[in-house]
């Protein structure tokens, strides 16, 4: 084990010493406290004592030589001892070198850099976000500059009808009557703001294609018949997996666009709008591609069920979203894009009619109309209408949504 | 550009400035023909003679009260004082006259004084020679705080504060005065008050002074290869506190640490660690850190002196909690 002789200080402002003379030559056996080397600073002459017993294997600083006070000036060891120079002489700057930033990491409890999303709200109002789970970009902020407060985020969740962290009851909402002037809810003026801004901005287009869904219909009522205390699949279920199959499919379509760059995203995550009382929210089921029928059905409900309830269903970032107003007898409808997603599709309600076939026949046939809408900044019409034809294949050989 | 040590630095400064205005000398403990006791002030008896080099007895009231003096009535004194642990035995000649002096004449009246001296631990010299006591001074309106951290800053910023017209309180540190680092040939000035970007990065900015700087480049250094980008700023003067430089780096990185040797109860960064919650707060993405020296007197025992102040792995570790 090799030992360090230093520069002594000798003097309280004293900050470097020269090296005298060494009485001992490398290789020479040294006892400890024996003198090896006398140093000079500007107040005297020190002897220099051996630190340890052994062999003085290396002279760092030659006679002469002027070096810092507490620096090495030889090093001691054991006779043919192998010493690494550099980790001997460096002291503290070598012992920092070797930083083991994956021990911090571990200590810290953190293995990677976060991201650098940056929302402007108070940490009191992203805490209590984080503690009801509500999805900051949906709240309004009317603190300083639009900050977000925690008032703001209290007001959101009691709008979207969360419990109140509190406990006590809000004031009562004003309900809409005729004759009656009501302000905007929180939740209608985020609606108001984002749906302006996408009309405004993004460059909307439009494909619409008649699905037959006879055999879809089919299916489905063969699988919930045999589903003894399992989920019950809905057409709409059908629909987002036959969607996350053809985004699987067709990626470039499963994207956002952000400060000029268009991100495509690694999971299929779709967003499904749910109508409630106050307005609208978009629950974002994710990783539908690796979801079994059954799984999206009972993922969907339960995302429902929280979103109206006033809970934040998922904080998963969707690339596409489906709306349907099927149950409201709507021959087809046009969506607003959710930015920054890339499209959304609106789905009408089943209907029957006659329909020709190829081979010239007159069919009943329940079908639906489907209208994607477009941002044709990121999609040209050509891949909107082999997505969206590629939805409807999905779903007039249903099948294909068991595999 | 040669390359110098700090202290080097320091010596061009003093000796160009006393080449170029009669009224500048030096006053302190053995600073004469001994040179200093840093060789701060090496070769300048033999330049300029016993009467612009002198040398006192050890009692640092008095010659400072003696430069004050001198300073209002037109001289530009430079104090020395050994440690900055014994600007304790000035205080009031420090705080009481040079820094009020021109306030209670309404302006009338100049204290055109530097009062150099050095602070911080690593020389193992116990609790009564390594002190940090910045914050004193930067407390204190009319009086500026110069903390250098490299010999250009160092010349540069010396020969500006001989040049000012008010007290400045020039802080080096024991450890820097053996650093080396480059400085031009030709004759150059640093603004008071302007901070410098030691090094440019997205992630967090550090904001740090004095010998810390060059710990807090070492950590940034070490975090790069993590993908985590450091941009490190140098104050190099306390007062006047360069607000813009901090804030125009927290706005782009959006997280900030503050370092410094000094204790962190009353320290400089409490301050500043205020001032950007204040100016900055929605540029934030989580509040402020400091990483500071212990709570307590520095011990004498190398090992234990070096675990009251911040080491390049506290520094790095608090970025890691922070990015």
């Amino acid at each position: 084990m090799a030992t360090r002789i230093i520069m002594p200080q000798g003097g309280q402002d004293i900050t470097e010493g020269t090296v005298v003379s060494w009485l001992k030559k490398e290789g020479d056996a040294v006892r400890k406290d024996e003198v090896v080397c006398e140093v000079e600073t500007e107040k005297a002459v020190f002897e220099v004592p051996a630190p340890a017993d052994g062999v003085l294997l290396k002279i760092v600083a030659g006679e002469g030589e002027r070096v810092p006070i507490f620096s090495v000036i030889g090093i001691i060891g054991e006779q043919g001892e192998e010493i690494d120079l550099g980790e001997f002489i460096g002291g503290e700057r070598q012992d920092e070198e070797r930083l083991d930033i994956a021990e911090i990491r571990r200590r810290v409890g953190k293995e990677a850099p976060a991201g650098t999303g940056r929302v402007r709200a108070s940490g009191r109002a992203k805490r209590i976000a984080a503690e009801k789970g509500i999805d900051l970009s949906n709240v309004e902020g009317t603190g300083p500059s639009g900050r977000i407060t925690e008032k703001d985020v209290l007001d959101y969740a009691e709008r979207s009808g969360a419990v109140s962290g509190t406990g006590e009851p809000g004031p009562p909402t004003r309900e809409a009557r005729p004759g009656r002037v009501v302000p905007m809810s929180k939740m209608r003026r985020v609606i108001a703001r984002r749906m302006q801004e996408s009309k405004q901005i993004i460059p909307h287009f439009y494909v619409t294609v008649s699905v037959d869904m006879t055999d879809a219909l089919g299916l489905r009522d063969h699988l919930n018949q045999r589903s003894e205390g399992k989920e019950k699949i809905s057409l709409n279920d059908m629909i987002t997996k036959a969607a996350a199959l053809a985004l699987d499919e067709f990626y470039q379509v499963n994207c956002t666009l952000q400060d000029g760059n268009i991100i495509y995203l690694k999971d299929i995550n779709i967003g499904i709008a749910v109508a409630l009382d106050e307005g609208l929210v978009v629950p974002v089921l994710s990783g539908v591609d690796r979801l079994s029928l059954e799984e999206v059905a009972r993922k969907t409900r339960e995302m429902v069920d929280l979103s109206k309830s006033g809970k934040q269903a998922s904080l998963a970032r969707g690339g596409f979203t489906i709306t349907n107003m099927g149950m409201f007898g709507v021959k087809n409808f046009v969506a607003i894009i959710n930015p920054p997603e890339s499209a959304i599709l609106a789905v009408g309600s089943v209907e029957k009619r006659i329909v020709v076939g190829a081979d010239g026949a007159l069919r009943v046939r329940d079908m639906v109309e489907m209208t994607l809408s477009v941002d044709h900044r990121l999609l040209d019409g050509v891949i909107a209408a082999r997505f969206l034809n590629k939805i409807k294949y999905h779903l007039q050989n249903p099948k294909s949504l068991l595999l | 550009m040669a390359e110098m040590m700090y202290r080097e630095a320091l010596n061009m400064a003093l000796r160009e400035e006393m080449q170029r205005d009669p009224l500048v000398f030096v006053i302190g403990e053995g600073i004469g023909q001994r040179g200093g006791s840093y060789k701060v002030t090496d070769r300048l008896y033999e330049e300029f003679g016993a009467h612009r080099v002198i040398d006192m007895p050890i009692s640092e009231a008095s010659f400072t009260g003696a430069a004050v003096g001198a300073a209002i009535v037109g001289a530009r004194p430079v104090v020395e004082i050994l440690f900055i642990d014994f600007s304790m035995l000035a205080m009031d000649q420090i705080v009481n006259q040079a820094a009020k002096y021109n306030f209670m004449s309404g302006g009338k009246g100049h204290v055109p004084m530097v009062l150099r001296t050095q602070g911080g631990a690593g020389n193992g010299l116990a609790a009564q020679h390594s002190q940090s006591l910045e914050a004193f001074f930067y407390h204190i309106p009319g009086l500026k705080v110069v903390m250098p951290s490299v010999p250009y800053d160092a010349k540069g910023l010396l020969k500006s504060s001989i040049r000012e017209d008010s007290p400045v309180v020039f802080i080096e540190h024991k450890l820097l005065y053996m650093t080396k680092g480059e400085v031009p040939e030709e004759e150059y000035l640093l603004p008071l008050g302007k901070a410098d970007v030691k090094r440019s990065g997205n992630d967090i900015t550090v904001v740090t002074y004095s010998y810390m700087t060059l710990k807090c480049l070492e950590a940034a250094e070490v975090l790069e290869k993590e993908g985590i980008g450091v941009e490190v700023v140098d104050l190099r003067t306390l007062t006047p506190l360069d607000k813009e430089t901090i804030l125009e780096s927290v706005r782009k990185t959006g997280r900030a640490l503050v370092v410094h040797e000094a204790c962190k109860r009353g320290g400089v960064g409490g301050d500043i660690a205020a001032m950007i919650m204040e100016e900055a707060y929605d540029d934030l993405d989580g509040p402020v850190q400091r990483v500071a020296g212990k709570n307590t007197p520095i011990p004498y025992n190398i090992d234990l002196e070096k675990v009251c102040v911040p080491t390049v792995e506290e520094i790095a570790e608090a970025i890691i909690r922070m990015v």
